[in-house]
């Protein structure tokens, strides 16, 4: 519904605001407030991947989505798994899970440096993408 | 040491027996330390009205915390503080490992010791990395309510800049008139160590029953009892090694003896080779080398020998002049008859008184007539005369004579005994002795010249045999004096130190009295003050160990010396084991908390707080319903704080309704600590719902966050209400885990809520439109999709609605 409201850059500053901000009206429940917006990016990263090159896939579960994954990232600097391990690390943090802890700042960062990565894998990727359809497009019109 | 124990002893001192008295001072002055009991074993009586005095016992005010205050130590970068109530309950600090929790374990540790058990052995990383890099100005402090007083006492501590850690100003700042040692604390904090840090414990047990032993033993403060063992130990050991000492040093000193062929070397020997050392004969043998008179020794025989009175030769001469004199006047007066003479004489005399009173007449005798007359009575007078002279010169001549033999015979004197004994310290006396021999056997006085003779020539030959042998006995001396004279010396070294040693071994066995009775007493005491202990130890144990197969036997503190040891006998089913090979980490932990917690909490400590870092370390989730159980026990009497780095413990109380403060340390970039309290786990994501809501700075924040938190909150209630459900129907702590950790989506939990099968998550929406009406389902997807995506509608409302949700599920069937 909302996914036009704000992109994943948009959403990871908010998050390294929680991280780094002082005030103690978020005490106590930032890490997890930042946890969430993290994930939030990283689907909408995933959702901004498939509009670009697999149309309908944002649809599925996250699962599938993510066993996707490395189809279209490739293996460079095996981005597509960690990517996997951070959703399914913050997925635990945003869920009920029976020793409910807090993430620390320096797993928060880890995880949230790790999705501004595959943000901007996601950006290079469309832009690629972008930078082809106009070639092609170019192509069409160029008489045979 | 600690006035208690000393009152203990003092009692126990009075109802011993008396022959216990001598041992009594002994153990009185060593209750003072060294310097009193050597003093008490010079005879001086210990103070003991001293003693009485100290041993009225201290009753120090209970100490609850307050607050602690943290800046810029370890892991708290800006001021953060903890609050809590001074008061009994169970304070759960909960907090991911780096939250800064510890930093105010630590930190009151500090405060109060001046140290930290845990990280004393690491002393290299702890003075580089205890201050904060964020804030380097630090300073932490914590605030103590004492029992019976209004105002808080507050500790603190600062560092100047670039000191180390134990450069620490530490003080009480309020009330200012108490110093931080007049709180007196310091030894209670000691002995009941009211910080438990579980890594040290467990280490503890890890490391042997010796170790242990030490730990409890320091608990019930007997080391002091152990001191006192010690001092007297080593006051009889001293003595011990003076007279080893002695015995060491005697057998060269022997052995040197043993070649000089001196009595007193002999002497020596035998007296010093038997057991018992006859010290006052060794000394009067060494005596020997300096003074006379002693008993009749072969020395005193040579002394004797050596001054032999010489023979007066010139008297000899005198009395031989004496006797040739006589001899020569007997000779001339030899041919008078002096009886006759006198006979005669006294006939003419009475002849003549005839004559004179009769006038001349006839001879009366042979009456010749006219015999006496006038010319007869001239005659006869002259006769007279020269008879009275004749008579009178013999006479003299044989009272010199006699006198004269008197005086050689008065020269003549026999051999002393003594002379026959010379062979015995190896002199030839047979010479001597014949020549007095000889001297003495005077001739007759017949002859004066004989016996004049007689004294000159035997005489002559015994003054020179006994210069002899005079001198021969002063060789034989000397030589012996030169062997003895060095050993002597050195023997008079050995004999100063072998009789400091025997003095000393009079105290010896009073020494030994009171070791063995201040032994015994302190095994008396020992078992009284641990049975209480034992006694929590098995109650905790009981509520720890939950499912475990491992019982507790009784627990005992055996042994002294090297041989002490804490006993624990182990049961595992049913078969007893050798302790703690065969207990898992989890148990090991547990048992090392059953026998912790009740030392930090005797009633003897001032302190009603104890502090526990992180217990719940490799325990099993019964385990740990268990140490709430505990928790929960002991926090009805003590202030118990829990610092714990992941919320089992804190489920575990909820579950089992123990009432308790739960406060959650969160630790942001740049060391920016907050503690926030806890209250019910659905409530506090309602709670953070609420907070990110109502911030007009984070509305990304809001809008993202908000459905996400209220997710949690219903997922938490479905959670509980599961949980509740589960371990009502006998289920165990591993299976309900097992099971609730399969369970990832929301729809999954309220499936489970309302239908106890989590598989059924395509009902929830009509169950929930038809039971709470269509709110409820429109809810529901408006969390589902808004944790993903976020939600732009009225985020209060939302809250609200959740909340509904969340108490619904409350109130679902069990």
């Amino acid at each position: 519904m909302n996914s036009s409201l704000e992109g994943p850059h948009q959403l990871l500053e908010a998050a390294q605001r929680l991280l780094t901000g002082k005030d103690p009206r978020s005490a106590g429940l930032w890490p997890r407030a930042a946890a969430m917006l993290g994930r939030q990016a990283l689907e909408g990263a995933l959702a901004e991947l498939w509009r670009s090159q697999a149309p309908g896939l944002e649809e599925a579960s996250f699962k599938t989505q993510l066993l996707c994954l490395p189809a279209f990232l490739g293996t460079k600097d095996a981005l597509a798994g960690r990517v996997n391990h951070v959703w399914w690390s913050l997925t635990r943090v945003c869920h009920y899970n029976p020793y409910r802890m807090s993430p620390t700042v320096d797993e928060l960062n880890d995880w949230l440096d790790t999705i501004e990565q595959f943000s901007q894998a996601v950006e290079t990727i469309r832009a690629n993408r972008l930078l082809r359809n106009q070639t092609n497009a170019l192509d069409l019109k160029r008489p045979a | 040491m600690d006035p208690m124990l000393q009152g203990l002893i003092l009692d126990r001192l009075q109802a011993a027996p008396p022959e216990l008295s001598a041992a009594e001072d002994l153990i009185l002055g060593a209750c003072f330390g060294e310097v009193e009991l050597e003093k008490a074993l010079g005879g001086e009586a210990p103070p003991r009205e001293a003693a009485r005095a100290l041993a009225r016992r201290l009753d120090p005010a209970g100490v609850w915390i307050q607050s602690i205050e943290v800046a810029g130590f370890r892991g708290i970068g800006p001021k953060a503080s903890l609050s809590v109530s001074p008061r009994p309950g169970l304070t759960l600090v909960v907090g991911r490992n780096g939250s800064g929790k510890s930093s105010f374990a630590e930190a009151v540790e500090f405060l109060l010791t001046g140290r930290n058990y845990r990280w004393q052995d690491r002393s290299k990383i702890w003075s580089q990395g205890w201050r904060n890099l964020h804030q380097p100005d630090s300073g932490i402090s914590a605030r103590f309510t004492l029992d019976g007083q209004v105002a808080p006492t507050v500790v603190e501590a600062s560092w100047a800049t670039g000191a180390e850690l134990l450069d620490a100003d530490r003080r009480v700042s309020s009330p200012k008139k108490v110093s931080l040692s007049e709180l007196g604390w310091h030894d209670a904090l000691e002995n009941f160590r009211p910080f438990l840090s579980y890594n040290e414990l467990g280490a503890l047990l890890d490391e042997g029953p010796t170790k242990l032993y030490d730990a409890l033993v320091g608990i019930l403060g007997l080391q002091d009892l152990v001191a006192i063992q010690r001092i007297l130990a080593e006051a009889r050991s001293r003595r011990v090694d003076l007279q080893k000492q002695a015995a060491g040093t005697l057998p060269p000193i022997l052995e040197r003896l043993a070649r000089i062929d001196d009595i007193r070397a002999r002497t020596c020997v035998k007296v010093l080779s038997s057991k018992k050392w006859d010290l006052d004969i060794v000394e009067l043998a060494l005596r020997g080398a300096t003074e006379e008179g002693d008993a009749e020794t072969e020395l005193s025989l040579l002394r004797q020998f050596s001054a032999l009175a010489s023979l007066d030769l010139d008297r000899i001469a005198e009395v031989a002049t004496e006797l040739r004199t006589a001899a020569t006047r007997l000779a001339s007066t030899a041919k008078t008859d002096s009886g006759r003479a006198k006979r005669t004489m006294k006939l003419l005399k009475d002849a003549l008184a005839l004559h004179k009173h009769q006038g001349d007449g006839d001879c009366p005798v042979c009456h010749r007539p006219e015999a006496l007359s006038d010319v007869w009575r001239k005659a006869a007078q002259a006769e007279v005369e020269v008879l009275g002279m004749a008579a009178a010169e013999a006479d003299d001549a044989e009272k010199l004579a006699k006198t004269a033999f008197g005086d050689a015979r008065m020269l003549v004197t026999v051999a002393p005994q003594s002379l026959q004994r010379a062979e015995t310290v190896g002199l030839n006396g047979g010479e001597l002795i014949a020549a007095w021999s000889a001297f003495s056997k005077i001739p007759v006085e017949d002859d004066l010249n004989l016996v004049a003779k007689h004294l000159e020539v035997t005489g002559s030959e015994l003054a020179d045999a006994l210069g002899r042998f005079r001198i021969s006995a002063q060789k034989e001396l000397d030589r012996r004096e030169d062997a003895w004279r060095p050993i002597a010396h050195e023997f008079g070294g050995w004999l100063a130190q072998a009789r400091l040693a025997t003095a000393e071994q009079v105290m010896v066995p009073a020494l030994k009295a009171a070791e063995k009775w201040m032994k015994e007493a302190t095994g008396v005491l020992r078992d009284e003050r641990f049975a209480p202990i034992a006694d929590s130890v098995d109650a905790n144990w009981k509520m720890l160990r939950q499912n475990s197969s491992v019982t507790l036997g009784k627990l005992r503190l055996e042994g002294t010396g090297n041989l002490r040891r804490v006993s624990l006998d182990i049961d595992i089913d049913g078969q007893s084991s050798a302790a703690l090979a065969v207990m898992s980490q989890g148990e090991i932990n547990s048992l090392a908390l059953s026998l912790f917690l009740p030392r930090a909490t005797l009633d003897d400590s001032p302190f009603r707080f104890v502090v526990i870092d992180d217990p719940v370390q490799s325990m099993d989730p019964s385990k740990v319903d268990g140490l709430a159980r505990v928790l929960q026990a002991t926090a009805e009497t003590r202030q118990v704080i829990v610092l714990t780095h992941d919320d089992r413990l804190a489920q575990a109380i909820w579950r089992l309704d123990v009432p308790a403060t739960i406060l959650e340390v969160t630790r942001r970039e740049h060391s920016v600590v907050e503690v926030r309290t806890v209250k019910d786990l659905v409530e506090r994501y309602l709670e953070d719902a609420r907070a990110v809501a109502a911030d007009e700075h984070l509305p990304i924040q809001a809008r993202r966050v908000v459905p996400g938190f209220c997710r949690q909150a219903l997922e938490e209630s479905c959670a509980q209400l599961v949980w509740r459900r589960r371990l009502r129907a006998g289920q165990r702590h591993e299976a309900i885990e097992e099971e609730l950790s399969r369970v990832t989506t929301v729809n999954q939990w309220m499936a489970l809520a309302l239908f106890n099968d989590s598989e059924r998550g395509g009902d929830v929406m009509s169950t929930l439109n038809k039971r709470q009406g269509p709110w409820a389902g429109d809810l529901f997807s408006r969390l589902k999709k808004g944790a993903h995506e976020g939600d732009a509608g009225d985020l209060k409302g939302l809250i609200k609605e959740a909340k509904h949700l969340t108490g619904f599920v409350a109130t679902l069937s069990l």
